[in-house]
Parts: structure tokens; sequence; C-alpha cells
């Protein structure tokens, strides 16, 4: 904002505070200060910064005054009693402070657990996929034999027209490779009989009424049902 | 009680050196002129005081560092200010923006505003009268926080525009039209409030007379 022209000198207000406050450059105060002595009403307004000066400090050192001693007495008594806090404070042997890599250990303690495991199970992944990737040809050799199940010829079947044992798939597995290949599950292997007396099973019709037991002579027809009250054997001979 | 940075440098060598006594009469030396500091800035007493208590034992924490390259006054005022900006922050006073910004604006802010020095009598006279300095407090409560800072910076502590930027957080050209729109509010407020202020004789009626303004 400007100031109205005063004679040949421009001087805006600001210009003028900047004089009182001692802020202008000497070429600048000089040209005011002559702008000053040459114009009364810019004097008058010079004249005005200082009073409001003077006004401010006597009204705020007068409201200080107003404060009794005995309210400093007791701010005193608090700063005294902080300083002989502080100098207790300094005087207690501190703690060695941690170097900075320990400081950074420290920061990221409750992160450890988590990035071991991520690592290790990173790790295990990489060498399983290593060891897929380094031959495609391995992954058949894991697997090393394939052999059916030892299949006991039934003595008492000399027509050999009785269903025959499927040879149930037996797989070996390599001692180093945890996978296990299951057996079809259509075709139905027979199982050995725990007392060992050469009796198998070699058929089980479910829902149905058949059934044969070799080599004895023996056989127990079985019949199955969903209802659990039929679900007992009934043996005859 | 005159002072000298003389003086006050005896004093702070002392302190530095452990001497507690020393930093008492430091304390007692500067106790009311920091407590106008920070009231011209606050505006509470209470405000003030806690302000002259954390001053005072920062002030005490960091006397090993002081080297005298400023006096101590300088150096006392300036982390006064400090806390004192750090506490306007904090409270955040939203009315006093407002305020701020609607005088700002104002047509009769930027149109000039004296004070009516002929009513004042003698500046030397008019600086001891209670009724304007009472006038004065009531002109400074309305006051933007910002406005009233600078015209503290200024007037009581005599900070350079260079050093109120650096506390205020922006460029001397801001302080300057700062300072330039306090002033001028300043004047205004007490143009309006010290129009008919009787001579000191006749106080209590101006007195009676502004409690009532204050009041309405």
């Amino acid at each position: 904002m400007m100031r109205d022209q005063i004679g040949a000198t421009d001087i805006s207000d600001e210009m003028l505070a900047a004089y009182f406050d001692g802020e202008l450059s000497d070429a600048d105060a000089e040209r005011v200060a002559a702008a000053i002595d040459a114009d009364a009403e810019l004097r008058g307004e010079f004249e005005q910064l200082g009073l409001l000066g003077g006004l401010v400090q006597h009204g705020l050192a007068r409201k200080a005054n107003q404060v009794p001693q005995a309210r400093f007495e007791q701010i005193w008594d608090e700063i005294d009693r902080a300083i002989a806090n502080d100098a207790r404070t300094a005087s207690e042997p501190k703690e060695i402070s941690p170097s900075i890599w320990g400081r950074v250990w420290a920061a990221f303690k409750p992160l450890r657990v988590p990035a071991i495991a991520a690592a290790a199970a990173a790790a295990v992944t990489v060498y399983v996929v290593g060891q897929d990737d380094s031959d495609p040809n391995k992954a058949s050799d894991t697997v090393v034999e394939v052999t059916p199940s030892p299949s006991t010829p039934e003595p008492g079947n000399d027509d050999g027209a009785g269903p025959q044992p499927m040879p149930a798939p037996v797989t070996k597995i390599a001692d180093a490779n945890p996978v296990v290949v299951p057996p079809e599950p259509s075709e139905l292997a027979p199982m050995e009989v725990p007392d060992a007396s050469g009796v198998e099973i070699h058929n089980i019709d479910l829902g149905g009424g058949g059934g044969r037991i070799s080599n004895t002579g023996t056989v127990t027809v079985l019949y199955l049902d969903e209802e659990p009250a039929q679900a007992d054997s009934e043996r005859s001979l | 009680m005159a002072t000298t940075d003389s003086d006050d440098q005896e004093l702070v060598a002392a302190a530095q050196a452990g001497d507690r006594r020393a930093f008492q009469t430091l304390y007692e030396r500067y106790e009311r002129k920091v407590y106008a500091v920070a009231y011209g800035f606050l505006r509470n007493q209470e405000d003030a005081l806690d302000v002259l208590q954390e001053a005072f034992i920062k002030v005490h924490r960091y006397l090993p560092n002081f080297e005298g390259q400023s006096s101590f006054y300088t150096w006392l005022y300036r982390i006064v200010a400090n806390l004192c900006i750090d506490h306007l922050r904090r409270a955040g006073r939203k009315r006093d923006v407002e305020f701020d910004d609607k005088l700002k604006h104002s047509e009769a802010s930027e149109s000039s505003a004296h004070l009516p020095i002929s009513s004042l009598g003698d500046p030397a006279q008019a600086v001891k009268n209670k009724e304007i300095l009472s006038a004065v407090e009531a002109a400074l409560d309305q006051l933007s926080d910002k406005h009233r800072a600078v015209i503290v910076m200024r007037e009581l502590q005599g900070m350079s525009y260079a050093d109120m930027a650096k506390e205020m957080g922006c460029s001397k050209g801001t302080i300057m039209s700062r300072l330039f729109h306090a002033r001028r509010n300043m004047q205004k407020i007490l143009s309006t409030r010290l129009d008919h202020v009787p001579e000191e004789g006749d106080s209590s009626e101006a007195g009676d007379s502004l409690t009532q303004e204050a009041a309405s």
C-alpha cells in the first residue's frame, strides 16, 4: 500500500514502520528521514509509532506488576526443584548406549521369528524347485519300481474260471522321496488274512448276497447292507 | 533494578560454574519482564507463569552451551518467544484467527487510524495513565495471536525482522506486512477507546466507563 504523494517522494506506511524499526538500508533510511523532516503529517505518523510502542511496553509492565511477588517465588521454587532433579539425574550412572547395530537389531526384534520362518520356507521352496527343475527325467527316477503284489494262486480252483485277483500295483517309494503313490481304487486287491491260514477273500459284492472263500471249501456268505442291524455276518458250513 | 549486560555476563558465568544463587539472581532480575512478554503473547496469567517457569528451566539446562555471542536477555527472550509461539500453536485459538482476518481485510483497517495524541496529552505522561494502559491491554486482547506476537516481539523484545521471521517460520516480508497491520489494528482499536479519555485526575469516571464498556 502506498501513501499519498508527499511532494516528490513516495513513502509507504510499511516503509515508514521499517524505518522506525531500523530495518531499512542506509539509502532508504536517508530518503525517509528527509521526507519526515519535510512533511508534518508523516512526522505525526512516525511519532505515533513511538507512542504505540511505549504504550504497549508500559501496559504489559503494569500487568506484570499486578502479579504478587509470592507467586514469582512459588515459580522459583518449582524451577529450583527441577534444577535439583536435573542434577540428580545427571549424577546417576548412565547405561552404556548400544551401538547403532545393536539398536537396529533391537528395533527389528519383533520381526525376527517371522523373518526366520519366511527365510526357511523360501529356502525349502528354492531347494524343491531346484530339485524338480534340474533334471526333468529325475522325477521318474523317484519312483524306482512298480510291481504287482505277489498274488497267491488258488489251489482249489482248477478251472481258473473264478475271478482272478487283479494284481494290485505296489509302489516302492524311493528312500529320499516321501511321496506315496496310492493304488488304483477301482481294482480290489486280495487282502491278507491275519491268521495266515491261507484263506483269502476274493470278492465282496456290497449290497448283494454272494462271496467265496477258498481253499478249505468253507464258504462264507456275507450280507452287507447299509442298515447297521444287518451288518452282522452269518456263517454257514 | 537497573541491569547491564556486563552484570548479566558475570551472573551467567557464575551460574555456569554451578552457582545456583547467581542463577536465582538472574531469575529475579527478569521474572517480571519475562512474564510481561509471555502475558503479551498469551493473555492468560497462569499460562504466562507456566512459560516463565519452563523458560528458566530450559535456560538452566542449556546454560553450559551459552557462549555469550548475544546478550543474555536476547537469548532469554528468544527462548520465551519460542515457548509462547509453541504454546499458541498447540492451543490453536480459532477466535483470534477469525478476528484477524476480518480486521485485516476491512476497509477501516486499510485506511489510516490515528491515535488521538491531542487528547492523550504529553506522551510521557500518557504511558503512565492507568486508563490509557487499560485500553492498551483491552486492545491487545482483541488482536489476533499473530498480530500480538509481532507487536510483543518488536515493542518489548526489540527483535529484528529477521529474528521474528525465524521464530514465526515466515519471510521478512511477511513480518513487515504483519507488523504493519498489527500496528494499524491496534491504533484503530485504541483510537476508538481513547476518543474521550479524561485527564489522569478524572480517571475514576473514565475507569468506570471503560469497565462498563468492557463488561458490555
